[in-house]
């Protein structure tokens, strides 16, 4: 069997879902986990289209930034209500 | 059919270790953390959907899932500026 056998859509993007998600888990700033979360996003969008339902691919490329957006803009302003109460951002 | 295993397990996974790591990852004191955390179930559950062809429910539950993430950032934002102790 050749190995390049499994270096199909659906392996990949799994594997970029996993990487997502262990990124989401382990860093610490809130930046660094909204970048995995789009990675994570990514890979399904991946997986989505590996299963051939490209409608439901195209909602989910077109809802997940709407939610990146809104995890941004919720990330900016906890990190300036918290400095201007003298916290820092965990 | 490997592949439709694949994605069974792949989304099983993603639920158990995400439901862990949103009750007890590192950080997760903060509510954003806790927030972003709960994204990571939420797609393993769209894998399994998508395991047994429920074109609809995975459709419904993307968007959900969206306007899910809106609510909640706005009540933690407005937590936040009145002060109180998360």
């Amino acid at each position: 069997m050749n190995p390049l056998d499994l270096l199909n859509i659906t392996n990949v993007g799994v594997f970029v879902i996993f990487t997502g998600a262990a990124g989401i888990i382990l860093l610490s700033r809130p930046l660094d986990k909204i970048i995995m979360f789009s990675l994570l996003q990514g890979g399904f969008v991946m997986v989505l289209a590996a299963a051939r339902y490209l409608d439901v691919a195209m909602a989910a490329a077109l809802f997940d930034p709407i939610s990146t957006i809104i995890l941004l803009m919720a990330v900016m302003r906890i990190n300036d209500i918290r400095t201007s109460r003298g916290e820092e951002l965990a | 059919m490997l592949e439709t295993q694949i994605w069974f397990y792949a989304g099983a996974a993603l639920v158990v270790i995400g439901s862990i790591a949103t009750v007890a990852g590192p950080g997760v004191r903060d509510p954003i953390v806790r927030i972003l955390n709960t994204e990571i179930p939420a797609v393993g559950v769209s894998l399994i959907f998508l395991t047994y062809n429920h074109t609809l429910a995975l459709l419904t539950f993307i968007a959900a899932t969206t306007i899910m993430t809106l609510v909640l950032l706005r009540a933690v934002i407005r937590l936040e500026e009145m002060g109180v102790e998360l």
